[in-house]
């Protein structure tokens, strides 16, 4: 069986925490609500460890490296976990390209 | 109100000390039957402490079963969602204010979770209120009427025998950014004298409060000469003494401050004649449903 294709997630994109987004630690995670949205989404894990990374824009390939212990030992792996789990936080509003290039 | 059992007092007691720098209260460490469990978590909700509960839960500080902790995890979620909620609500309300250039400070709920807490996290809160004039009243009405409130606009707040206006506050005020957009806020000295007001005016202890006023009367860059001023300029000296000695007997707290070296100064009938020695708040914390 052939490894899943790498998302379409740019290496040299850098990615932020939207700056419209409220947010506060909870026990097990980091909640958030995008500014216009009523929708609080729980990010637990490795979503809730990536916000929390997210100090300053990152590339996936830093963001990896930041996540190791959260991740699998594959590299091809690793990469296709964060991409996903940035677009999907990025679907969500919670995180942007950042502007700072 | 009534008093609630002495051995849930305790235990709420316990669980409202937690991580509390200083303190020698013992937190219950668990497990719970679930008959217990289940007057407990009620009880935590209703005083607002499930916040502290599930990250002493995470912590290890408490030992639960499974389903119990994945209860915990389910309604701590939702009040956090809440706590979001009421800041969204904060930041559109304030917005407004700010654009119509109306004087304005938000004076509880995440301004005092997010300057005065170590872990803001553990403080969740349904509602928060907002100081304004009559101006700004009228002009967010509209916002702030719906069901459930969340945002209570306010043009005075009680200040034992007197009231305060937003003018009374501090100008500048402090800037709570929430989703990078600045709220005028109470600074934190205010804050403090004004968790102390709210634990004068309830009619029994409030633990979640007492808790506020601990953290804050600890938070490391509080200035105690501009607390005292503060209180001394509303008028409120020995209210704010007396809730601060109250604090310290409740939660033990070990450390000598400023705050608690000025307080216990003040309620001891040596030096002031019209102090009131004040007790613990066992058989005193109100019941809540």
């Amino acid at each position: 069986m052939s490894a899943p294709p790498a998302p379409a997630v740019p290496e040299t994109t850098r990615w932020e925490r939207s700056s419209e987004v409220l947010w506060r630690r909870t026990a097990t995670g980091v909640a958030v609500l995008p500014h216009d949205s009523t929708t609080v989404t729980a990010l637990e894990g490795l979503q809730s460890a990536l916000w929390l990374a997210l100090v300053r824009p990152m590339t996936v390939d830093t963001l990896v490296d930041q996540l190791a212990e959260h991740l699998d030992d594959d590299p091809a792996v690793r990469h296709r976990v964060v991409g996903d789990a940035i677009l999907t936080l990025v679907a969500e509003g919670a995180l942007r390209e950042s502007v700072e290039q | 109100m009534t008093a609630v059992d002495v051995a849930q007092e305790h235990l709420l007691l316990g669980l409202a000390a937690y991580g509390l720098a200083g303190s020698v209260v013992e937190t219950y460490p668990g497990p719970f039957a679930p008959d217990e469990w289940f007057h407990f978590v009620q009880a935590c909700d209703a005083h607002g402490l499930l916040g502290l509960l599930a990250f002493a839960a995470e912590r290890g500080g408490v030992k639960l079963r499974s389903e119990q902790a994945e209860e915990l995890a389910v309604r701590e979620r939702e009040l956090a969602g809440l706590s979001l909620l009421v800041e969204q609500r904060i930041v559109r309300v304030s917005g407004l204010l700010t654009a119509a250039g109306v004087p304005h400070r938000l004076v509880d709920g995440p301004a005092r979770a997010r300057l005065g807490y170590r872990q803001p996290g553990t403080r969740t809160y349904r509602s928060a209120t907002l100081l304004t004039d009559d101006v700004g009243a009228g002009l967010v009405a509209p916002l702030t009427s719906g069901v459930p409130t969340r945002l209570e606009v306010q043009v005075a707040l009680l200040a034992g025998e007197r009231t305060l206006a937003v003018g009374d506050l501090a100008d500048p005020p402090t800037i709570l950014s929430l989703a990078d957009r600045p709220v005028p806020t109470a600074n934190v000295e205010e804050l403090l004298v004004l968790a102390c007001l709210e634990h004068h005016g309830a009619a029994a202890p409030d633990l979640l409060v007492l808790r506020d006023i601990a953290e804050l009367a600890l938070f490391p860059a509080i200035d105690p000469e501009r607390v005292r001023r503060t209180a001394e300029a509303w008028g409120v000296a020995s209210l704010v003494t007396r809730a601060l000695v109250e604090t310290w007997r409740t939660f033990e707290l070990a450390d000598r401050t400023a705050l608690s070296v000025w307080a216990a100064r003040d309620e001891d009938p040596a030096h002031n004649p019209r102090s009131r020695r004040a007790g613990g708040v066992m058989g005193r914390v109100a019941r809540r449903t």
